[in-house]
C-alpha cells in the first residue's frame, strides 16, 4: 500500500513538474484595479497556449510584490506601471525592483500628462510674477521638481498637491481648492472638459499643444512625463519567451483590451508592434524612456 | 435591473438576520457580507447597504418584545418597560405600534432625504479639504466625549488607533512608519480583518451568552385588536420620534445610536405613564435615523456612522466611489428599493413573527456558530485576494481577542481613530498645502 501512494504521489509531482507550464504571474493593483484586470486577459490568453497562469495580486502591498519576485524560482511575469507604483520607486527601498533590458517582455500601454486649469485660471494668469497657485500632482517627485523649475523661472509661488487618485483629485476640482492640474488621464473628467492647456506627448493628442512651446524658456525635456505600464519575466527560456509574446500580444489585441486603452485615451499606437524589429526598438525606446 | 432586485432581496435578508439575532448590528453584518460584496458595483454594494440599514430596525423589536433580548442596541428602550407592556397585556399592540411606527417613520425619512439630498451635493463648500479637517476633528472628540468610557480611556483608545493606523508606507512623505522591514507591515494593517476581529467576533460570543439566556417558549402574537384605533392615538408619538429621530440621524458618529433613546426621554416627559406611546416614539425614531444617516455618504460620500465607513472601505477596495453623479443617475433605484424593502419588511415583521419566533429558538445554537465559521472563511477568503490569507486572519485572530478582552469598553473611539488615520494625515497634508 505504502508503495502504491509513493509511486502514486511521484507521477503526481513527476506530471506537474514535467508537462504543466506554471507560469506565476504577479501584480500589485488593487485586486479590482486595472493590472489586475488586464492580468486575467493576459493570462486567459496565456493558457490557450498551454500554460497554467496563476495571478497573485498583493493589493498595493508593492514590499510584498518585490519579495515574491525576488524569490521566484518558476517562470514568472509582472505587469507594473513606471511612476505609478512603488516597485519603480528607487527612493522606496523596500519595494524598489532593479531590472535588466533583457527582462522588460511587453509594454502593455502609455499615457501621457496633461496640464489643465481647474478653475477659472488661464496660463497667462500662473505667469503672472508673485502671483500664488495650487497645482495637483501625482505622488511622484518628477512633477513637483518640475513644478519647481517653473516657480524659480517665472518668479511665481506654487503650492504642489500631491493627490493619489481621482478619487480624491474630483471633490478638490468641485470644491474650488486648486488652480490647476498637472497629471494622466484627467482630459475626460466634467470639471476639466475644455480646459485643458498642453500635454507632454509629441503628437497631437486630445487636440492638445505640446507643453514645450509653453515652457519653451526652460530646459526641460517633457517627453518623459508619461505613465508606462509593461510586463517584466524572469526565469524564462528564450523558447518560452516568444510564446509568451505572442499570447500577451493577443491578449492585448483583444477587444476587451481595447476598450479599457480607449476609454483611458491611452496610446495604442506608441506601443504596438508588427515584426521583431519593431518590438525591439519599442522594448529600447521604453528602457530609455523609463531608465533614462 | 437584475442586480437592485438580488442587492435589495439579499439586502433585505442581511436586514431581518441583523435585527433578529441578537447581539450582531449593521456593522458586524456587513463585514460578515465581505464575500458578497467584494467585486460588486457600486450599485449593489449601496442598495444592500441602504436596504439592510433601512430594515433591520424592524425585528430588532421583535426579539426585544417577545424574548427580552434586544435585536439592536437601539432596541434598549423597548426592553426598558417591557416588563410594563406585558403586565398591562400589551405587547400585541406594541410589536404592531413598534411595526407601522417604523414603516411610517422610514416614509417620512426618504421624503426628506430626496428633498435634502440634492440640497448637500450642491455645497461643494462641505468637499473643502479644511471642513473635512474640521469634521474629522469634531467625530474625534465626539468619540471621546460621547463614548460609553471615561474620556481618558476613550482617548488611549484612539491614540491607540492612530498609532495602529499609522504603520506603513506613506507615500506622500515617502516615509515607512514602523514596519520593521517587514512586509506585510508595508501596506499598513489591513482595516477590516481588525475590525472585524474587534467587533463582529466578540459581538458573536456575547451574542451566544444571550442566546443561552433566552426562555424555551415564544410569545404567541396575534393581530385581533383595532388597529386603526391604535394608531390614530399614536400618530403623534410617531411623528415626534419621526422628526426626532431624523434630526438626531445627521449629528456624526453619535446620531443613529441615541435617537431612541433621546425619542423616548422627550416622550416619558410628555406622556409619563403612556408606555405604548414610549414604544412609538422609539422605534420611530431609530427607522428615521437609521436612514437619515445616508444623507451624507449619499449626497458627499461621507461617513458619519462605523458601519459606513466599512462600506466606504469595501467600495474603495472595489476601485469604486460614491459620486453625486451616481446618485443623480440610479439613486432613484435605491430609493425605490429602500421603500419597497420597507413595505416588505413591515409585512414580514407582522406575519411571520410567530414563525421566526419559532426558528430562531430552534437553531439559536448553531446561528453564532455559523457566523464566526462565515467570518473566518470571509476573512480567508478577503486575504486570499490579496495573496495575504494567513497575516489577515493571524491579524483577525489577534484582534478578537483583544476585542473579547476589551468587550466591556466602547471601542469606537480605536475604531475612528483606526480607520481615519489615512484620511486625516492625507487631510492634514492637503489642508497644509494648500492654506499655509
Amino acid at each position: 500500500m505504502y508503495k502504491v501512494i509513493m509511486t502514486f504521489l511521484l507521477f503526481v509531482i513527476w506530471t506537474s513538474t514535467s508537462y504543466a507550464k506554471d507560469l506565476l504571474f504577479l501584480s500589485n493593483g488593487a485586486t479590482t484595479g486595472m493590472l489586475v484586470q488586464l492580468s486575467r486577459f493576459f493570462a486567459s490568453d496565456l493558457e490557450k497556449d498551454g500554460y497554467l497562469p496563476q495571478i497573485k495580486s498583493t493589493n498595493n502591498n508593492c514590499a510584498l510584490a518585490k519579495l515574491m519576485w525576488d524569490q521566484s524560482r518558476v517562470p514568472t511575469l509582472m505587469l507594473t506601471s513606471h511612476y505609478g507604483d512603488g516597485l519603480t520607486d528607487i527612493n522606496n527601498k523596500m519595494c524598489f525592483v532593479s531590472i535588466k533590458q533583457e527582462e522588460l517582455l511587453y509594454w502593455v500601454y502609455s499615457t501621457p500628462y496633461v496640464f489643465c486649469s481647474a478653475g477659472n485660471k488661464t496660463w497667462q494668469d500662473l505667469l503672472i510674477p508673485n502671483s500664488t497657485h495650487t497645482i495637483a500632482i501625482p505622488h511622484e517627485n518628477r512633477s513637483l521638481r518640475l513644478l519647481e523649475e517653473i516657480s524659480k523661472f517665472y518668479n511665481i509661488k506654487i503650492k504642489p498637491v500631491k493627490v493619489e487618485s481621482s478619487v480624491h483629485l474630483i471633490p478638490m476640482i468641485k470644491s474650488g481648492e486648486l488652480d490647476f492640474v498637472f497629471r494622466t488621464g484627467i482630459t475626460e473628467f466634467e470639471d476639466l472638459k475644455n480646459k485643458c492647456i498642453w500635454t507632454t506627448k509629441n503628437e497631437n493628442y486630445q487636440k492638445l499643444p505640446n507643453g514645450s512651446k509653453y515652457l519653451s524658456k526652460l530646459n526641460i525635456d517633457l517627453s518623459v512625463f508619461s505613465l508606462n505600464s509593461y510586463i517584466v519575466g524572469k526565469n524564462i527560456s528564450t523558447q518560452d519567451k516568444e510564446k509568451i509574446l505572442k499570447a500577451i500580444q493577443n491578449g492585448w489585441k483583444s477587444e476587451e483590451v481595447q476598450k479599457i486603452f480607449t476609454r483611458r485615451n491611452f496610446d495604442s499606437n506608441l506601443v504596438s508592434f508588427q515584426n521583431k524589429q519593431e518590438y525591439d526598438d519599442k522594448i529600447k525606446y521604453l528602457w530609455n524612456l523609463i531608465y533614462q | 435591473m437584475f442586480e437592485i432586485v438580488i442587492s435589495t432581496i439579499l439586502g433585505l435578508i442581511a436586514g431581518i438576520m441583523t435585527g433578529l439575532i441578537p447581539g450582531i448590528g449593521t456593522t458586524a453584518f456587513l463585514l460578515l457580507s465581505l464575500p458578497l460584496l467584494v467585486d460588486q458595483s457600486l450599485l449593489f454594494c449601496v442598495t444592500f447597504y441602504c436596504v439592510m440599514s433601512a430594515t433591520s430596525q424592524y425585528f430588532g423589536s421583535i426579539t426585544a418584545l417577545c424574548f427580552g433580548v434586544p435585536g439592536e442596541t437601539t432596541s434598549l428602550p423597548l426592553l426598558s418597560i417591557r416588563s410594563r407592556l406585558e403586565n398591562e397585556n400589551k405587547i400585541n399592540d406594541s410589536i404592531y405600534i413598534s411595526a407601522i411606527g417604523s414603516l411610517i417613520a422610514s416614509i417620512f425619512s426618504i421624503f426628506l432625504i430626496i428633498n435634502l439630498i440634492p440640497l448637500f451635493s450642491h455645497w461643494f463648500f462641505y468637499l473643502k479639504s479644511y471642513v473635512s479637517l474640521i469634521f474629522g476633528l469634531i467625530g474625534f472628540v465626539l468619540c471621546v466625549l460621547y463614548s460609553n468610557n471615561k474620556i481618558l480611556i476613550s482617548f488611549l483608545f484612539a491614540a491607540a488607533g492612530w498609532f495602529l493606523g499609522k504603520i506603513g508606507y506613506n507615500s506622500i512623505t515617502q516615509q515607512a512608519f514602523m514596519t520593521f522591514d517587514v512586509h506585510y507591515l508595508y501596506s499598513g494593517l489591513p482595516a477590516l480583518p481588525i475590525i472585524i476581529g474587534i467587533y463582529a467576533v466578540p459581538n458573536l460570543l456575547q451574542s451566544i451568552f444571550q442566546i443561552l439566556k433566552m426562555p424555551n417558549t415564544f410569545y404567541n402574537f396575534n393581530l385581533r385588536f383595532n388597529k386603526n384605533n391604535l394608531l390614530f392615538i399614536n400618530i403623534m408619538p410617531i411623528m415626534r420620534g419621526s422628526i426626532i429621530g431624523f434630526f438626531s440621524g445627521l449629528i456624526p458618529f453619535i446620531g443613529s445610536g441615541i435617537s431612541s433613546l433621546l425619542a423616548y426621554t422627550i416622550e416619558k416627559k410628555i406622556n409619563d405613564k403612556e408606555y405604548i406611546k414610549h414604544v412609538a416614539a422609539a422605534e420611530s425614531a431609530n427607522n428615521s435615523a437609521n436612514l437619515s444617516v445616508l444623507v451624507p455618504l449619499l449626497s458627499l460620500g461621507v461617513a458619519i456612522v462605523t458601519s459606513e465607513y466599512v462600506l466606504l472601505e469595501i467600495l474603495s477596495n472595489n476601485s469604486v466611489s460614491i459620486s453625486w453623479k451616481f446618485i443623480e443617475q440610479q439613486g432613484y433605484l435605491i430609493f425605490v428599493s429602500i421603500i419597497f424593502s420597507n413595505f416588505i419588511a413591515f409585512i414580514f415583521a407582522l406575519r411571520l413573527i410567530n414563525l421566526i419566533s419559532k426558528l430562531i429558538l430552534k437553531l439559536r445554537y448553531m446561528l453564532p456558530m455559523f457566523f464566526i465559521f462565515s467570518i473566518f472563511l470571509s476573512i480567508f477568503y478577503y486575504g486570499l485576494g490579496n495573496h495575504q490569507e494567513y497575516w489577515y486572519l493571524i491579524l483577525c485572530v489577534v484582534s478578537s481577542v483583544f476585542g473579547f478582552l476589551l468587550r466591556k469598553f466602547d471601542l469606537l473611539p480605536f475604531t475612528f481613530a483606526f480607520l481615519l488615520q489615512n484620511q486625516i494625515d492625507v487631510i492634514l497634508y492637503r489642508v497644509s498645502q494648500i492654506y499655509f
